[in-house]
């Protein structure tokens, strides 16, 4: 197939589909990461979990995806919060590196635990958007642009929680001085398992999309660890636009190295531009 | 002095009843001492990383250098084995330094290392699941031979390669305790605590932060070495993949990382009961999901291990 137009803006669609979802799982990391600096390393292992919610709410109840997005931000919104409250809280002034042994400790548990009781037979759902929609010659995958619309959303929407609303600006103020934020009256701790149960919300939300693209199994979620921290450390920590944009810059790479270098080597590029971009700009892109 | 030739007294027995229960018992027994001795390896070299403040994620990229030299040198060029043990520290070394010199000029430290180092093992994988050099995803194996030590396998007794691990192992040991005991473990010590405090009077905390990567991957790729001729076959997922990672890093953080026994005791634990667990439930991933549980406890537990809990105990008992 020759080089062309078409192929360009084809390979360029699908990499800002994927990207929308690196971009919606990145804004969860990075809100975690900017309010209580922990790396949460059980962030994709939970939106494997999503997605197996979404298959068994389309199994046994026959939701749609698209049905199910409420439902599923509210119980993993739900979740993040008890569980930052139960078993992040008292860890926080210990060293940071019990709670990345913590939540990689989680993630091998969940994971398996998924693995165990599910099996590994990969589940599909069949939304009631599928098939591909012929655009001036461009061919558009149906779910995935369902997608990209659902995920472009979702981000801003958070990006307008955080910037309008009073609970957002609590936030915020955590993640800009801790001790300042406290001093001025705010509930620093509720403040953390409010922001721990938002991103894991987001998780959650591309754990439902995930199912519109994808059959599922319960190691979907492996290519999306690495993937996810490239997002937040390119985007510069905390910084929550910086994330939706790398997401969606990786997804491109992601697709034109696809079809490049070869679809074996996809994920190797965007690994080698995180270690080019943590070693020469730590701040990340956009950081200050 | 006291306190040292008391280990000896421990240490040379524990090693000569390994090797007696590899030879005389069976198979099984065998294969779990051998795998409890290079995943302690493995891990004492990982807990050198951690001296100097260093977490790494990704130290199943040197065990999948030593894994992958040994497997490349004998099944495309026909050499021994054994030549590994000089080429595999040299990439490593060559690999330790490229990832940990840049972080430590440009202040990448903390979780960022730790992801760093993730994203190296990752990047490896990804490229030998893809390289036809490696074997792409079936990996190598290797042609089975007749027992002989220039060949490096052993099939009617897997003894020999239980003292071959102890031998690494015991030097493995002598090297970690000489590190902390002289200058350079305080140099580890001070980075550890406060990385630009250290600079501030003058540590050098580059050097220090260099050298413990640079032999703490070394180790490591012996093991993985050591993995390779034991189980003559390697791939992407069994010598790099992301669980690697997990076996290297758990006898250390269960153990007790900043012991160099910790990883020792933490790999004896460790290791049997996971077999344990295979030889009952048959499962592959129950023992998983054991792992994780036990993570999990021992950062609630003791972070500093079962080491420190014992410390703590003695403590207790004394006062």
């Amino acid at each position: 197939m020759p080089f062309d137009s078409t192929l360009f803006l084809e390979l360029l669609l699908s990499g800002l589909f994927q990207g929308a979802v690196y971009a919606l799982i990145g804004t969860g990391l990075t809100l975690i990461w900017g309010t209580m600096q922990i790396v949460n390393f059980a962030h994709c292992t939970f939106m494997t979990f999503a997605a197996y919610v979404t298959f068994w709410l389309f199994t046994l109840f026959s939701f749609d995806p698209l049905v199910s997005l409420p439902v599923v931000f509210a119980l993993f919104f739900l979740m993040g919060f008890l569980f930052e409250k139960f078993s992040i809280e008292p860890l926080i002034g210990k060293p940071r590196e019990v709670t990345l042994l913590l939540t990689l400790g989680v993630s091998i548990t969940i994971q398996n635990a998924i693995l165990l009781v599910w099996k590994a037979t990969p589940r599909l759902v069949n939304p009631v958007f599928s098939g591909f929609w012929r655009f001036y010659g461009l061919n558009i995958n149906i779910p995935r642009f369902v997608g990209f619309i659902t995920a472009t959303l979702a981000a801003l929407l958070l990006h307008i929680f955080l910037t309008r609303t009073i609970y957002g600006t609590a936030i915020r103020g955590t993640c800009q001085n801790r001790t300042a934020a406290y001093l001025m009256g705010i509930n620093v701790k509720m403040v953390y398992a409010l922001s721990f149960g938002l991103g894991m919300a987001c998780a959650g939300l591309a754990g439902v999309l995930m199912c519109l693209f994808f059959p599922i199994d319960p190691f979907i979620g492996d290519p999306f660890i690495v993937m996810t921290f490239t997002v937040i450390v390119m985007g510069g920590l905390g910084n929550y636009m910086g994330a939706i944009f790398s997401g969606f810059i990786l997804g491109i790479i992601e697709y034109f190295a696809a079809y490049w270098i070869g679809s074996l080597l996809r994920l190797t590029v965007p690994l080698l531009v995180f270690i080019v971009v943590l070693l020469l700009r730590p701040r990340g892109l956009f950081g200050d | 002095m006291e306190k040292k030739i008391n280990f000896l007294y421990v240490y040379i027995p524990f090693c000569l009843i390994l090797l007696i229960a590899s030879y005389f018992g069976p198979m099984i027994v065998c294969h779990i001492i051998f795998f409890s001795v290079i995943y302690a390896i493995a891990s004492i070299g990982w807990a050198i990383g951690m001296f100097a403040g260093q977490l790494s994620f990704g130290h199943a990229a040197f065990f999948g250098v030593g894994a992958y030299v040994a497997a490349i040198s004998y099944v495309r060029y026909h050499l021994t084995p054994w030549i590994a043990f000089i080429i595999a520290p040299l990439i490593s070394t060559l690999l330790a330094v490229a990832i940990t010199f840049p972080s430590a000029r440009y202040g990448v430290k903390g979780p960022f290392y730790s992801l760093l180092t993730l994203a190296l093992a990752e990047v490896m994988r990804t490229t030998f699941l893809a390289w036809d050099f490696t074997g792409k995803a079936l990996g190598l194996w290797y042609p089975i031979v007749p027992d002989s030590l220039v060949d490096f396998q052993f099939h009617s007794t897997h003894a020999p390669y239980v003292g071959i691990a102890l031998i690494i192992l015991t030097v493995t040991l002598f090297l970690s305790t000489k590190l902390q005991q002289t200058r350079i473990g305080y140099g580890f010590i001070a980075t550890r605590n406060d990385e630009d405090a250290a600079q501030a009077i003058g540590v050098n905390t580059l050097k220090f932060r260099v050298l413990s990567s640079v032999v703490s991957g070394v180790i490591t790729s012996m093991s993985g070495i050591l993995y390779a001729q034991f189980t003559l076959f390697i791939s992407p997922e069994n010598a790099i993949g992301t669980y690697v990672n997990v076996d290297i890093l758990l006898p250390a953080v269960i153990g007790g990382v900043l012991s160099p026994y910790g990883p020792l005791l933490g790999s004896f634990i460790i290791n049997p009961l996971m077999w344990l667990f295979r030889i009952l439930f048959g499962a592959e991933v129950l023992h998983m999901i054991v792992r994780g549980i036990l993570l999990v406890l021992i950062v609630y537990t003791s972070p500093r291990g079962v080491i420190g809990l014992l410390q703590k105990l003695q403590q207790k008992t004394r006062g």
